[in-house]
């Protein structure tokens, strides 16, 4: 609705506009028109651009599939002819229909004069129209995803998870400086590859895996027997293509809701598997579970999904739209925890996105 | 006295523990990896320094801090990577906040001026008839009794609004004081309007009790809280 009213202001602004010009020019050409008709003159061509403004949006978000410059504007063509002989059709039924002509017209007449006249002329402004949706959206995805790499490294360097890792090496350094060693070692490869500039949106699964392994070896000399989480991966998927920190956040809330001090202990697994051109990706725990979106605290409370996970999912629905599935659900019965599986495209090649 | 380690990581309770094995006056050390086996542990075993981690899967550490005895309160120090829930922290009265990873002589600091503040409550809560008429700290004393304050036996000039400023901070035997809490205690205003008074207030003790103002040693500022008094 919001969106319907600022492109009808947009439109009806540029009427004005043009009719400023046209009060002008019938003037320098000695005759006389009333502001009253030059302005319903305007209004009658621009509203329906205003009109015509949906469809044309709607055919540039399908067009956007289509990759090459040459090849999206053979594709608008057509549509722009379509679009702009309507629009100039509808324009001239209007002006017909409330009598603006200043010489006799017929029905038919009063459509075809106004077709002829600015057919041509609606290219341009179809041309336009399109333009500024394709540039809105370019600048959109843009954001979004400088946003998404953001997100995920602040994610990825929570300040009280490296606080607290430097606190369990403290308590170390005394009683196990061999222990104390090993985790000062995989927490600086853990920051290295974080703050490696080079690691673009995209990285292979190997790696992906490999920071997630440094990852869990800290938080295991945390919490010592009390976690333990494995790897299964398909060594077919291994040179996947996934996006970067993918999986972190999911095994991080896995530990998070996981490590339920019961007396019990948390089991984790990360799994990986390819079927033909789809890869899927499994992080399983034994907590307490989900309850709809969102995870159940040891209180048996909702407990929110984090940010983390929101980020995980937008980044997800950006880069391959419908072609991805991410569900957070209860593992089946008899096991019990939750179950986050992301399903997407199998593919080795980065370029394959953008 | 007797001391709690609550924390789900188990280094990180042996860290507290190796620092806490060192004070002598330290005589007994329990250790919770839960919250809920926390709050069973304030009931049972009536602790005198209660250290709580805040972020815990089942119940965080104010969770835990709620279900202290209100009878015989133990100090409180929450022990955290987190530094956003200090203000939280002593809005409960809590009796100190550490920062993970933190070094012995802060904790060894915080137990000294903990021992101080629980002598302190209990003769006050006992209504003791040999509750101190005197204390201080440094070399300053104040005597109740009389509202005189001393500074290396020399009597010290302080206006009435000093002198109560002086007496709420000791009275508190070592816990901070929120600005807030200052200015309703020995002004009387319900708003913050005006905590810079309850600064300039403390800059003129400082001024009056302190050997170097510049660097206060006994009435030491809790950043972006309040103040406390250090022996």
């Amino acid at each position: 609705m919001k969106r319907a009213l600022i492109v009808f202001g947009a439109w009806t602004a540029v009427a004005f506009l043009f009719a400023i010009q046209m009060h002008y020019q019938v003037v320098s050409q000695g005759n006389e028109r009333t502001w009253g008709w030059i302005i319903a003159w305007q209004l009658a061509g621009w509203w329906s651009w205003a009109l015509f403004t949906a469809p044309v949006c709607a055919f540039a978000a399908w067009a956007v599939r289509i990759r090459r410059p040459a090849a999206l504007i053979a594709a608008h063509l057509p549509m722009a002819l379509a679009i702009g002989v309507a629009c100039a059709g509808s324009e001239g039924f209007v002006k017909w229909a409330l009598g603006l002509y200043r010489t006799p017209h017929t029905f038919a007449t009063g459509i075809t004069d106004s077709v002829a006249m600015y057919w041509t002329f609606n290219l341009l402004v179809y041309a336009m129209v399109a333009g500024l949706y394709h540039a809105w959206r370019a600048a959109r995805l843009e954001m979004q995803l400088v946003q998404a790499r953001l997100d995920a490294l602040v994610g990825q360097l929570q300040p009280h998870f490296l606080f607290n890792t430097l606190h369990t090496i403290s308590a170390f350094v005394l009683e196990d400086p061999k222990q104390a060693n090993r985790m000062i070692t995989r927490l600086s490869e853990l920051l290295r590859q974080s703050f490696n500039r080079e690691r673009g949106p995209l990285v292979t699964l190997e790696e992906e895996l490999e920071l997630l392994d440094h990852y869990v070896a800290i938080q295991e000399a945390r919490f010592g027997d009390r976690l333990r989480v494995t790897f299964r991966v398909d060594p077919r998927a291994a040179a996947a293509v996934v996006p970067t920190l993918l999986l972190q956040p999911l095994v991080e809330n896995a530990i998070r809701y996981g490590v339920v001090p019961n007396g019990g202990v948390a089991e984790v697994e990360i799994a990986a598997t390819r079927e033909g051109d789809r890869l899927h990706l499994q992080v399983r725990d034994n907590g307490p579970g989900v309850n709809g979106d969102k995870r159940v605290d040891g209180n048996g409370a909702e407990a929110g999904s984090g940010l983390g996970i929101a980020n995980t999912r937008a980044r997800l629905q950006e880069l391959y739209g419908a072609g991805h599935r991410f569900d957070l659900t209860n593992a089946p019965a008899p096991t019990r925890g939750a179950l986050a599986t992301i399903e997407i495209p199998y593919s080795d090649n980065a370029r394959d996105h953008r | 006295m007797r001391a709690i380690i609550v924390d789900d990581e188990a280094p990180a309770r042996r860290r507290l523990r190796g620092v806490l094995q060192q004070i002598n006056t330290v005589t007994r050390i329990d250790e919770c990896a839960s919250g809920r086996d926390a709050v069973e542990l304030l009931k049972r075993g009536a602790p005198d320094l209660v250290f709580l981690d805040i972020q815990m899967p089942d119940l965080d550490g104010f969770a835990v801090a709620a279900a202290a005895s209100e009878e015989r309160p133990p100090a409180i120090v929450f022990v955290t990577a987190y530094d956003e829930h200090a203000v939280r922290a002593f809005e409960i009265q809590a009796f100190d906040y550490l920062l993970k990873p933190f070094d012995d002589e802060r904790v060894i600091a915080t137990v000294k001026r903990a021992e101080d503040f629980l002598e302190w409550i209990r003769r006050e809560q006992s209504g003791d008839a040999g509750a101190p008429v005197m204390r201080g700290f440094g070399d300053v004393t104040v005597d109740f009794a009389t509202h005189r304050v001393r500074r290396a036996g020399k009597l010290a000039e302080l206006r009435p609004k000093e002198y109560a400023l002086l007496v709420a901070l000791l009275r508190r035997g070592g816990r901070v004081a929120s600005r807030l809490e200052l200015l309703r205690e020995v002004w009387g205003y319900a708003e913050d309007v005006m905590s810079r008074t309850v600064d300039t207030h403390v800059a003129m003790l400082r001024r009056k009790l302190e050997h170097d103002p510049a660097h206060p040693r006994h009435i030491v500022t809790v950043r972006t809280f309040g103040y406390r008094i250090e022996r």
